[in-house]
């Protein structure tokens, strides 16, 4: 088998892996990412939900279960710059209590850090270029219609709400051009006005030397003799072909599923569970945001089709977890996205039983006055959640993940009180019609978590695993609970921690 | 009998159609298309015509914006390649699979209730199967749930539609491509 060299490999090339790579790589380290999809460009971003669909995980198809099946293709990516090449740029923080459950509210997991560890590096990562208190040097995004219309009822209920906070220029800004507010956001930013992987990390390493190999798919990890120290990790190149990839340092950094499926794949007699699963919980308390979305059709041209995906406000009204009149945990709501005619956030799936002629009249009448608002609710972290292996195996050899997912009766609950509200707020706003969508899932998270008790986490605060001397792991499967802040930004927040941590461990 | 004359020409346009795969395979125009081989048809004639009156049955104008022949075009390229919806719904591939199983499911719901091939049924026949998929009120079902497929059979009528520059034009909507997609 052939095998080659470097001081540090990643697995993955999101928002996590490419971060690291491009902090790790500046210090003239010799880094190796594998990523299981191809390399994109930023030709390759087509504005096309259409073809978009090349950014979504292509390779082998997990098994989704549960009661609460959660979507994985949809919310993975494929190919450098991972999911956060189709996200919507909006960065938000872990609010303080996001990360204390159990210290404030005697519920779930405290996290091994604290808004005070998080908050310097979220101020580094998204502020870099501002001395303190100085004024943004960017003007806000601007809003349209859709949002104004709908944000008119927040104010009359006295709901706080705030322009939504994104990582999108406003205007050309150090190379980077304006953003033209065209809703493409998802279909990955080819201007790179949003802050997509290859607009910063992706471009950062590659220029600071670090090596991308696309299309090698890791199928699992080797260790030393006696098991301390990860000594490969094995994958498969474009041709099918099986090499190995040795390091001093080793990041696990691939999507949330994929962290805990090559630590389960990596089984051996030092390791019989899987690698870093001594304390059993590899692939447990498995989490995603229930995202809860209200529509409303408005006698006003909402304009719905400019801005950017996620939104053009937010309101965080819901974040406190144990307000008596709701059930726990933390929702927010995401206010007045752009909106494209097709695909599966689209306007014709906001009404999936229309057909036929019915369906033609809706999609005249939405292209012009329809208005959405979008619940993203907390997950809550529970054991019986999880990823763990199908006797399945792929065409790697590999055996395909499965995902198991039940929402609890507290997050139905959740799932009902904010599709109330929701409703509420779109007829208060005006809307002719209001109406609920199906709940889905997104920002996948857990699995790996972190915390200080190896018996009762896979990692530690930094993400290196409890159990192996050079292995750490980076990305959302960190997350002992998730909030309800989108996971991007705190994603790269403690990247940038591991960063710190793999140069003084490696 | 204007109708079924109608469908019988509708019909009879497909079947031509269907002939010539190998030449819409071989037109595929986006990236890394000229590297697809040539395969046979991936789906039987009669599977094509339940696709095609699904689709037009979902959306009207499906017909006439290429339905039945970016599917055909979809399906016969490598899953990495592929641009239906079907993907979001952690179907594993061959996608092909799939829509054969759905596809003959469809119409074996027409035949058991109707006595006639699902292309034969009267429009709100058609309607009202579409309708009994989406809340899984089917018999013999064979291929994924068929709410499931309910959904991506709809996506892809969607997207011939509504989903190009032709189809946001027809909504009144800007399109502002950074970068243009080809031609589906």
């Amino acid at each position: 088998m052939t095998s080659t060299h470097c001081d540090v490999a990643i697995v993955g090339a999101g928002a996590a892996g490419s971060t690291l790579a491009a902090i790790i790589s500046r210090t003239g380290r010799k880094v190796t990412v594998l990523e299981a999809g191809p390399y994109w460009q930023k030709t390759d971003l087509i504005s096309s939900q259409i073809f978009a669909r090349r950014l979504k995980w292509a390779g082998p198809v997990p098994e989704s279960k549960g009661k609460h099946a959660v979507p994985h293709n949809f919310n993975s990516g494929w190919g450098v710059g991972g999911a956060a090449l189709h996200h919507g740029g909006v960065w938000m923080r872990m609010q303080p209590d996001d990360l204390k459950t159990f210290s404030t509210y005697g519920r779930f997991v405290d996290w091994p850090i604290s808004y005070a560890d998080l908050q310097p590096i979220y101020d580094h990562v998204a502020e870099s270029w501002r001395p303190p208190s100085a004024p943004y040097p960017n003007p806000p995004l601007p809003t349209y219609s859709q949002g104004q219309v709908i944000v008119k009822e927040f104010a009359r209920r006295n709901l706080k709400f705030a322009p939504m906070p994104h990582a999108v220029l406003s205007r050309a800004y150090r190379g980077r051009p304006a953003c033209i507010f065209d809703g493409w956001c998802e279909a990955g930013c080819p201007i790179l006005a949003l802050a997509n992987p290859l607009a910063i990390s992706v471009t950062q390493a590659a220029a600071a030397g670090t090596e991308f190999r696309p299309h090698a798919f890791v199928v699992r990890l080797t260790t030393s003799k006696g098991g301390s120290r990860v000594t490969s990790i094995i994958y498969r190149d474009p041709q099918g072909t099986e090499r190995r990839l040795t390091a001093d340092a080793i990041v696990l950094a691939a999507y949330t599923v994929q962290n805990s499926a090559i630590l389960l794949r990596s089984a051996s007699i030092d390791h019989p569970k899987g690698l870093a699963n001594s304390s059993g919980l590899v692939g447990r308390y498995f989490s995603a945001h229930t995202m809860a979305a209200v529509f409303g059709l408005f006698p006003e041209r909402t304009e719905n089709t400019y801005g950017t995906t996620g939104g053009q406000f937010f309101s965080q009204e819901g974040q406190h977890k144990s307000r008596p009149d709701k059930p726990f945990g933390s929702y927010q709501w995401q206010i007045a996205g752009a909106i494209k005619p097709n695909d599966l956030l689209g306007m014709s799936t906001t009404e999936p039983s229309v057909r036929g002629a019915a369906l033609s009249r809706f999609m005249q009448e939405a292209s012009g006055h329809l208005g959405k608002m979008n619940a993203v609710c907390e997950g809550l972290p529970l054991h019986s959640n999880l990823i763990g292996l199908s006797r399945r195996r792929d065409e790697h050899g590999a055996q395909v993940p499965v995902i198991e997912h039940t929402l609890s009766s507290e997050s139905l609950a959740m799932v009902d009180y904010v599709t109330r509200e929701g409703l509420q707020i779109m007829r208060g706003a005006g809307a002719t019609k209001a109406w609920a969508g199906q709940p889905s899932f997104g920002h996948l998270s857990g699995g790996t978590r972190m915390g200080d008790d190896p018996r009762q986490s896979v990692t530690n605060a930094f993400g290196r695993a409890h159990d192996l001397e050079n292995l750490w792991i980076a990305g959302a499967s960190l997350f002992p609970t998730n909030g309800a802040a989108t996971p991007t930004f705190t994603v790269v927040a403690l990247a940038h921690r591991t960063a710190a941590d793999v140069m003084e461990g490696s | 009998m204007k109708k079924n004359t109608s469908r019988r020409q509708v019909v009879k346009a497909l079947v031509v159609g269907g002939s010539s795969f190998a030449g819409i395979l071989t037109g595929i125009s986006y990236t890394g298309a000229a590297e697809t081989p040539e395969t046979s048809a991936p789906l039987s004639s009669r599977q094509s015509r339940v696709l095609q009156f699904v689709g037009e049955r979902f959306v009207p104008g499906a017909i006439r914006c290429g339905h039945v022949p970016f599917v055909m075009k979809m399906l016969a390229v490598p899953p990495e390649r592929c641009l239906l919806a079907i993907k979001y719904f952690d179907i594993p591939p061959p996608y092909v699979d799939s829509y054969r199983a759905a596809l003959d499911s469809i119409d074996a719901q027409s035949v058991r209730t109707l006595g006639m091939e699902f292309y034969e049924a009267p429009d709100s026949a058609q309607d009202a199967i579409l309708g009994r998929m989406l809340s899984n009120d089917v018999h013999d079902w064979r291929g994924p749930p068929a709410p499931l497929v309910y959904h991506f059979l709809r996506l892809d009528a969607v997207d011939v539609v509504y989903g190009t520059q032709a189809g946001f034009a027809a909504l009144g909507i800007p399109y502002m491509a950074h970068i243009e997609p080809p031609s589906l």
